[in-house]
């Protein structure tokens, strides 16, 4: 797939979760393919990049009157795991290069900024992407809306359902995603 | 229901009215049919046990220690677990590699094997079609492959059979090609898809669409309760609310006190006395201690899925055919099918925003197939394809393909946005003799034993008639009035539309099938194969309800024969 096409198509998107991001960073192979079962190399561990990852986060998903931000959830901690076990050795190491283009202080702002819209930016040449960026956004989001307190306090996940009402009525303004992440 | 468990060195002489081989779909409807006749019934599962209600899942998303997210750790060990079927909560579930073994793939395969107590009916999608004419006499009327030896007639009082104890729900349409059933109240269609089936119909010529049937209850039954709405059946459901083994035909075969099951017990082949030209019985080996025992019994079904069938009749009889048991016609292990898929399209809905969706429904829409119906003729290829999808209304995780971030950004994602409409096709893939499965005599799994090695593709008419149902998938986005239409086509494997098919065909003669319209093997008839290796053609429409009528179907068959002494 070519990464331009396929990345302007996404973001004119969705949300559908198995369109992501690691659609790139696994470059563009398709979804389909098998797992590589190469995976050998050592893994990275991400805890001594909480401080930095946990700053990403909240720069992202920051605290406001409405919302807890990512650090209030320990977003950052799910972040490490989810980097730890769930990303190819190769995907890690796109990611910690990333990560080293950045330092957790004032100028961190500014940077997520360029990082975002270069990866957006239909028109950055593909080997240009910041991938890195798209993975980690990704990764946040998860780690954020997946975290128990969001769901049942900022989202309205409720456990057992028990009807289907596929005509609901809402107020666009205040209606939260009910079942991010099919419950 | 734990005084139906055995231990195989506990009973080592016993011997059986009938043994079971498998206990997923169709193996558990062997073993209910049976037992409710009154036979003594020996039912062996290679895989370990997994309890009802007692094993399964019931952690929310936050509880998990990757919220859904298979690890790197889980997922290399299980190569052909890609995409949707990649998810934390049931990675355990699908076969290790490292423990069960691998296969050799000639051609690129896809083997989504899932080896314990009820086999895939605790984590099928439960879409419950029934075949009709269209299918049973296609290879016929085209001059394909062999003609299948039933028709529709023969099948639909099966059909009325298992749905009454299944529990399907779906709306009755009156469509001769995918025949009404014996339905429960259907699920509800949201307000997104109802406007689309609106549109579709007047745009596109009255084309149907409609909610689609599914294995779920709407209302209660004997000991199951109705569906409660969390979508989340495949990590099994506590309410007992979907088919499966464990919530429905399992206890019923319990219940009657003729059930016996062994777990960690896989066969390796039929014991075949060349003298009768019978079987006798079935080897077992105990997967734990790597011992090997010996099981009587009067008839073997066969329910092991359509490639492990066929693999234990390669193992089987070698002494006799070297092909193994049914492999005179020179067709076991051939005609290897399965429905393509991984063709998608997503178009997003304007309007609705003030709408939303409470409850997780388990099952989405249905287009049946109308390529190559009635009057419409396409010229490409032969055959057709139906969809699945439906409507939803876009959550945060959208917010990953979004550019942005900050107090308004994360504002903005936690609510509702866009509805989207998602098509995914399913097509029919034709019997060929050159896409087959043989014994792979090199490479052995953990116990030894040979492996299969898959030599299977898609070939010219699937190819040609994906282009059309992509084509097909973008019209009918438009009509629904969609905008923004993507479409992904990320190719496909052999097998990874998980309704592998085949290599032991029914037919009318015994030198160009293996199996004959009763499902029995036509070199040792009380040997019946009654799950997706008997399929003669592959339809496009989800064939675990055909496998179950087939094997009621083929144990009433056993039993009166049984009883008038014929075998
Ligand atoms: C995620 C998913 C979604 C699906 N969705 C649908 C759907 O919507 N509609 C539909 O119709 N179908 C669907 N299917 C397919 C459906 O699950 C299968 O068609 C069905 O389970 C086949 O039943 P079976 O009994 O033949 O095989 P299985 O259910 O696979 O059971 C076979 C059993 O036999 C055991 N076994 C294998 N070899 C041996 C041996 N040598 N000795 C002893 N035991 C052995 C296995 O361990 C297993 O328990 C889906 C499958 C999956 C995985
Ligand atoms: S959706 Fe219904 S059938 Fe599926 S797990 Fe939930 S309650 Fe059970």
């Amino acid at each position: 797939m070519d990464r331009r096409k396929s990345l302007q198509y996404i973001s004119t998107l969705m949300g559908a979760s198995f369109i992501s991001a690691e659609l790139f960073i696994t470059g563009c192979k398709p979804a389909a393919e098998k797992t590589d079962v190469s995976d050998t190399t050592e893994n990275i561990n991400f805890s001594s990049e909480l401080a930095l990852l946990s700053s990403i986060g909240e720069i992202i998903l920051p605290a406001s009157g409405k919302h807890p931000g990512f650090k209030a959830v320990n977003g950052g901690e799910m972040l490490v795991t989810l980097l730890n076990d769930c990303y190819t050795s190769e995907q890690q190491q796109m990611i910690q290069k990333g990560l080293k283009g950045l330092s957790d202080g004032e100028g961190l702002a500014g940077e997520i900024a360029k990082l975002d819209a270069a990866y957006f930016d239909a028109t950055t040449p593909a080997d240009q992407k910041p991938v890195f960026y798209g993975a980690l956004k990704e990764a946040i989001l998860l780690s954020y809306f997946t975290n128990e307190k969001v769901m049942t306090e900022v989202l309205s996940y409720v456990k057992v359902p028990g009807k289907h009402d596929g005509s609901m009525k809402v107020d666009p303004e205040a209606y939260t995603t009910v079942y991010g992440f099919g419950a | 229901m734990s005084d139906i468990y055995i231990n195989l060195d506990a009973s080592k002489d016993m011997t059986y009215n009938a043994i079971v081989v498998g206990s997923g779909i169709s193996g558990g409807w062997a073993a209910k049919e049976l037992t409710e006749k009154g036979l003594k019934v020996l039912m062996l599962e290679r895989g370990g046990d997994y309890r009802h209600v007692r094993d399964y899942n019931d952690s929310s998303v936050f509880e998990r220690e990757h919220r859904s997210k298979a690890t790197i750790a889980e997922s290399i060990i299980r190569p052909d677990i890609v995409t949707w079927m990649q998810k934390e909560q049931v990675m355990k579930s699908w076969v290790d590699e490292t423990k069960e073994g691998k296969y050799t793939e000639v051609k690129p395969f896809k083997w989504v094997r899932s080896y314990r107590l009820g086999g895939r009916s605790t984590l099928w999608g439960r879409q419950s079609y029934r075949w009709s004419d269209l299918d049973f006499e296609a290879n016929a009327k085209e001059g394909i492959a062999v003609d299948w030896p039933i028709r529709y007639k023969d099948i639909a009082p099966w059909y009325d059979h298992v749905e009454k104890f299944v529990g399907i729900s779906g709306s009755a349409e009156g469509l001769s090609h995918l025949p009404d059933g014996q339905f429960l109240p259907p699920f509800e269609l949201n307000i997104v898809e109802k406007q689309a089936q609106k549109n579709l119909a007047e745009k596109l010529n009255g084309r149907r669409m409609f909610i689609g049937r599914v294995a779920n209850l709407t209302k209660p039954v004997e000991g199951r309760l109705n569906c409660q709405f969390r979508n989340r059946c495949w990590e099994g459901c506590h309410f007992g609310a979907y088919f499966s083994t464990q919530s429905s035909t399992l206890p019923a075969a319990a219940k009657t006190g003729n059930l016996s099951l062994a777990v960690n017990s896989l066969v390796t082949r039929v014991l075949y006395d060349k003298d009768s030209k019978k079987a006798t019985g079935v080897e077992v080996l105990d997967t734990e201690t790597n011992q090997t025992y010996e099981y009587k019994s009067k008839i073997v079904f066969l329910c092991a899925s359509a490639l492990n069938s066929t693999w234990v009749l390669m193992n089987s009889a070698t002494d006799v055919w070297e092909g193994g048991l049914g492999s005179s016609s020179g067709e076991l292990g051939h005609n290897v099918m399965d429905h393509h898929y991984n063709l998608l399209t997503y178009g997003r809905m304007e309007g609705f925003k003030d709408y939303a969706e409470f409850g997780n429904r388990p099952t989405g829409i249905y287009i049946p197939r109308f390529a190559n119906v009635g009057n419409d003729k396409r010229t490409a290829y032969l055959r057709g394809f139906g969809y699945q999808g439906g409507a939803a209304k876009a959550d945060w995780s959208r917010g990953s393909n979004m550019p942005g971030f900050g107090a308004d950004f994360l504002d903005d994602i936690s609510k509702g946005g866009d509805w989207n409409f998602r098509l995914m096709a399913f097509g029919e893939v034709l019997p060929d003799h050159s896409n087959k499965i043989t014994l792979d005599r090199e490479n052995k799994d953990p116990w030894g034993l040979p492996v299969l090695s898959m030599d299977a593709e898609l070939k010219a008419n699937e190819m040609a008639m994906r282009k059309d149902m992509m084509e097909e998938s973008v019209a009918m986005q438009e009509a629904f009035g969609a905008k923004d239409i993507i479409r992904i086509d990320q190719g496909h494997d052999m097998g990874h539309g998980i309704h592998e098919m085949g290599t032991a065909r029914m037919g009318r003669d015994p030198k160009t099938s293996v199996l004959n319209s009763n499902n029995q093997v036509w070199d040792a008839p009380n040997v019946f194969v009654t799950d997706g290796a008997c399929m003669t053609s592959a339809s496009c429409v989800n064939p675990s309800l055909t496998y179950m009528a087939l094997t009621a179907r083929a144990v009433n068959f056993a039993v009166e024969s049984l009883k008038k002494q014929e075998l």
